[in-house]
């Protein structure tokens, strides 16, 4: 009965299906800038106030939604973990797997169980992109030096590379954490090298849920991950969504997304939903076959938007991208076909 | 005392242990009976930060609320007043969804009280008129009117909110105690003395009104002033749990009956005191239940209280019917 | 003849009026010449015109069904949205999905008939329906409490499955935007042989409205009668919340007018009601559409918002004849 499905994917009014987003970097890093600290001591700010730790923290409970990646990149194994959409086991998806190996986080679902993390005993907790309130942080912070996303930037909107530097400097391991980096920001370079047409092109990221149908702006980690191969992204909806990270669309209206790469969220459980949209058959992307389908996994890849899921999402659709971008209509896009979306 | 007044406080404090004792993770009585006295280890943590300030906010929540619809039903001398049938309830939430959509900062149970209390003026502008005494069956049914049209305003305003104040502002308005702290318990606590302070010195009129107007007015009451100073201390009692715990619904209807069953409270006191901790046992019991009972799953005090309060007001109608009261 | 009128307005207005604006000389463009690759005919077509037959069938729907409940209980507080009808056909449909899969497979949405079913049935019988003396203080607050309890019931399996909140929604707010994905042909035939056999049934449930004694003297079967108006309603109602999930008030708000017009001859009362509660809520839904544009709010929203303030009336006159 419980099937997956990426019914969580496309971002809903309730922030909890949120998606990791990318904020603005230049300002994330700023708020997180380290101050002048007692030897051994960790302090690190953000949005609630700052948190202190006496070393780097080993026992760490992760409540962000994504956030036990970041911390599995890190070789850091999570106490629990939080569960965002789908039934992997322990909240754990495959590109992450291997590096959790024969570890058994439990999952917290819903609303954080303050008492199942006090239980657990941690020496930090991570609520980055947790949605949790400031009277949830208040009890959090007293059981364990509790991280937040920094201050001014929005709840979901930690870029990937900030949250890895944070959680490196909260376990210690902030060499390894820029090598990581290095070597994620090389494998995109590489992309963009490899397809230098595809730079200055327009690409938006887009969902259809629970018959709304929208765009993920470019502060958002989806939107993001285009930009790092060099696209452009879609002014209008950056304009449509400027308050927050994703611009749903009237069913009347979809001109927003035609674009040169339109590429959808999904998973193939909902594909037939996609394919009776009547608009979308209008669209120039659509009739000239510049649409991906990122189904389940991979779409799950590019929401996690974490260290651990980017090159992976990147491994799934290269292909696909550069087929929909070859400028022939004819030539088959292997995951529209699959999907039955292809034009 | 009454084999029922000890059962009542069995109750009470039974229920208060059981919401301190028990939750998603099971602390061992040791490691608790540690905590609380020398504030280390686990016990303490789940004592004195995470359980205790929620218990303790339930507990005035509960009683407030109890309080509200014990004076309602006794002025309204019908089992089925309470302040969120009569709609104050949701007035006040309204009020509050309103302050944060309209980016209004003022303290919560300020803009509850107000919401409260238009909500009742409301209500009595449109059942007055002149020269007819207004029938109680009237009252609560354009009661039930003004708490849909409130709801329906409120929803309406959360779906303009951005998508993480929406979130927030959708479990408010089902009642909530989840991540209480010691400031918000002191604070409902602070504020249900006061106002059980001023209504002890209302409880003679209290007395004098259910021994019928005319007498009571024979006894020198000024029978419109002391109904309206009792009718506003319902509302404000009321907008004061609202304010700690958002609209949790029922409690206010079943504490009174409750009370007065178990303890067969006769005085005016006596019943208001009964009421206080029926509602606080009843507060405290729903959240508890709330909490632990599915484990892994966190419901929030007003949905429990739905499911334990509907089935009551349907009982409670039966009765009534028998007894030829509707 | 106003009705008719309006309700053609209301048509009018729920395929001209959105995103992409589309005027009268183009509406007849679209109906004469139809043009698939023409984004305003497609608009036209494929997504107003669902959202017009389900405001339709889910207006007409209801408003019938509200008419006969007020027969059925001689009260005129009573309304499937308020006594929880709607509730329990969008309750059994939640716990089905859950238990079954998917929120939209035929055999699911289904599940609305039982659902309204058993909490007409419950609604009725607790409100004191079965002593054929059905008291409006009684009957409106056993459905206020049988409301209570099942939106809770659904909000906690929502919270216990909390990945998909949003499918679930259209189960607790009813709403016409998602027409395309509902089963519009079905529930419209369910809809139009009810209304028939409502239309066969009305003289006997007319009885009823005059209480049970007097009924009885008429020589109406008291039990067969009110069964049958209790099927009509739970049919009507499964049907609107198919199509629109959960709608409240609507009921409430059309038979006074019906009345109105048609005055106490229920068969014809039905026909107008139908009519009215077409127009009502695709005025609400249109209105819905432009008041936060681009964002819509829910039509049961917009229903709730008007319906309040007729609650109340309805209650304030209600004195006399009315036993409480």
């Amino acid at each position: 009965m419980r099937t997956p499905r990426l019914d969580a994917i496309r971002p809903t009014r309730r922030a909890i299906l949120a998606a990791m987003g990318g904020a603005l970097a230049g300002t994330a890093t700023a708020a997180f800038a380290p101050r002048a600290f007692a030897a051994g001591e960790i302090r690190i700010e953000h949005a609630f106030g700052e948190a202190v730790l006496p070393g780097p923290a080993t026992r760490v409970v992760s409540l962000g939604y994504t956030t036990h990646d970041t911390l599995l990149a890190l070789d850091v194994v999570p106490l629990a973990t939080r569960q965002w959409f789908g039934d992997e086991p322990f909240g754990v998806w495959p590109w992450a797997r291997e590096k959790l190996g024969d570890a058994q986080p439990p999952v917290i679902s819903g609303e954080v169980a303050i008492e199942t993390v006090a239980s657990l005993q941690p020496d930090l907790i991570v609520g980055i992109g947790s949605g949790i309130s400031e009277a949830e942080y208040a009890i959090l912070s007293q059981i364990a030096p509790t991280v937040m996303h920094a201050r001014g930037a929005p709840v979901y909107g930690t870029p990937w590379d900030e949250v890895t530097r944070v959680l490196a400097r909260a376990t210690g391991k902030d060499a390894m954490a820029e090598e990581l980096i290095a070597q994620t920001e090389a494998q995109f370079e590489a992309a963009r090298e490899r397809h230098p047409d595809w730079a200055g092109q327009t690409a938006v990221a887009a969902y259809h849920f629970a018959g709304e149908t929208g765009a993920f702006t470019s502060n958002d980690g989806r939107g993001r991950f285009l930009a790092e191969l060099g696209f452009r992204p879609s002014e209008t909806i950056d304009t449509l969504g400027a308050d927050t990270f994703y611009a749903a669309l009237s069913p009347e209206d979809l001109s927003p997304l035609d674009v040169d790469l339109l590429v959808w969220i999904s998973s193939f459980d909902a594909a037939p939903d996609l394919v009776a949209l009547p608009m979308r058959r209008t669209l120039a992307a659509h009739t000239q076959g510049r649409e991906v389908f990122a189904g389940e996994v991979t779409a799950a890849a590019l929401s996690f938007g974490s260290i651990l899921s980017l090159p992976y999402a990147l491994t799934q659709l290269e292909g696909d991208i550069a087929a929909a971008l070859d400028g022939d209509p004819a030539t088959p896009v292997a995951s529209a076909v699959e999907a039955g979306i292809a034009p | 005392m009454r084999s029922g007044t000890i059962a009542l406080s069995v109750m009470l404090i039974a229920g208060i242990v059981a919401a301190l004792a028990i939750g998603d993770v099971m602390v061992s009585p040791a490691d608790l009976w540690r905590g609380l006295w020398t504030r280390e280890g686990p016990g303490a943590l789940t004592l004195w930060v995470i359980r205790g300030p929620r218990v303790v906010t339930a507990i005035a929540v509960g009683a407030l609320l109890g309080l509200s619809g014990a004076l309602l039903q006794s002025l309204l001398r019908n089992p089925l007043a309470s302040p969120d049938l009569l709609g104050f309830n949701p007035g006040a939430g309204l009020a509050i969804i309103a302050a944060t959509s309209f980016g209004i900062a003022w303290p919560a149970p300020l803009l509850a009280a107000g919401g409260g209390i238009a909500a009742a003026v409301v209500l009595v502008a449109l059942t007055w008129r002149p020269g007819h005494s207004t029938s109680t069956l009237t009252l609560i049914l354009v009661g039930l009117g003004v708490g849909f049209t409130a709801a329906a305003l409120s929803s309406f305003l959360i779906l303009a909110l951005p998508a993480s104040q929406a979130l927030e502002a959708q479990r408010w308005l089902s009642g909530s105690l989840a991540a209480r702290s010691w400031a918000q318990a002191g604070q409902v606590w602070a504020l249900g003395a006061v106002l059980a302070v001023i209504l002890a010195t209302q409880v003679r009129s209290l007395k004098l009104m259910e021994l019928g107007e005319d007498l009571a007015a024979g006894l020198g009451l000024r029978v419109e002033r002391a109904r309206w100073g009792l009718v506003m201390m319902a509302v404000l009692l009321a907008a004061a749990a609202v304010a700690a715990a958002g609209p949790v619904p029922f409690i206010a209807l079943m504490a009174a009956p409750l009370g007065a069953a178990l303890t067969g409270a006769r005085t005016p006191a006596a019943r208001l005191l009964a009421a206080a901790a029926a509602g606080a046992a009843i507060c405290v019991l729903a959240d508890l239940v709330a909490r632990a009972a599915i484990p892994g799953v966190q419901l929030p005090v007003g949905v429990m209280t739905g499911i334990l309060g509907a089935p009551y007001l349907l009982w409670r109608l039966s009765r009534e019917m028998e007894r030829g009261g509707l | 003849m106003v009705v008719a009128t309006l309700l053609v307005v209301a048509c009018a207005l729920t395929l001209g009026v959105g995103a992409r604006g589309v005027g009268p000389a183009e509406l007849w463009r679209i109906l004469t010449a139809f043009d698939p690759s023409d984004p305003a005919h497609l608009t036209v077509a494929s997504i107003r015109l669902p959202r017009l037959v389900a405001g339709l069938v889910a207006g007409a729907a209801l408003g019938m069904a509200g008419t006969v409940m007020q027969a059925l209980t001689r009260n005129p507080l009573a309304d499937p949205g308020l006594l929880g009808v709607s509730a329990g056909a969008a309750f059994s449909v939640v716990l089905g999905s859950l238990l079954l899969g998917r929120a939209d497979t035929g055999i699911v949405t289904a599940l609305v008939f039982p659902g309204a079913a058993i909490a007409a049935g419950m609604v009725f019988a607790l409100g004191g329906g079965l002593r054929g003396d059905v008291g409006a203080v009684r009957l409106t607050l056993a459905g206020a409490a049988m409301n209570a309890l099942l939106i809770s019931l659904v909000a906690a399996l929502v919270l216990l499955r909390s990945e998909s909140l949003e499918v679930y929604r259209f189960w607790v707010t009813g709403s016409l935007a998602q027409a395309g994905q509902r089963p519009l042909l079905a529930m419209g035939l369910v809809v139009a042989a009810t209304a028939f056999l409502g239309l066969v049934l009305a003289p006997v449930i007319e009885t009823l409205s005059l209480g049970a004694a007097m009924a009885r003297g008429l020589g109406t079967r008291l039990m067969r009668a009110q069964a049958g108006a209790l099927f009509l309603v739970t049919v009507l109602t499964g049907a609107a919340v198919a199509v629109a999930g959960p709608i409240a008030f609507l009921g409430l708000m059309v038979p006074p007018l019906a009345r109105r017009i048609t005055g106490h001859n229920l068969r014809a009362e039905l026909v107008v009601a139908a009519a009215i509660g077409a127009t009502i809520l695709l005025f609400a839904d249109t209105i819905g559409r432009l008041l936060l544009a681009p964002a819509e709010v829910r039509v049961g929203v917009m229903t709730a918002l008007m319906g309040g303030p007729v609650f109340i009336w309805i209650a304030r006159g209600l004195k006399g004849g009315w036993r409480a």
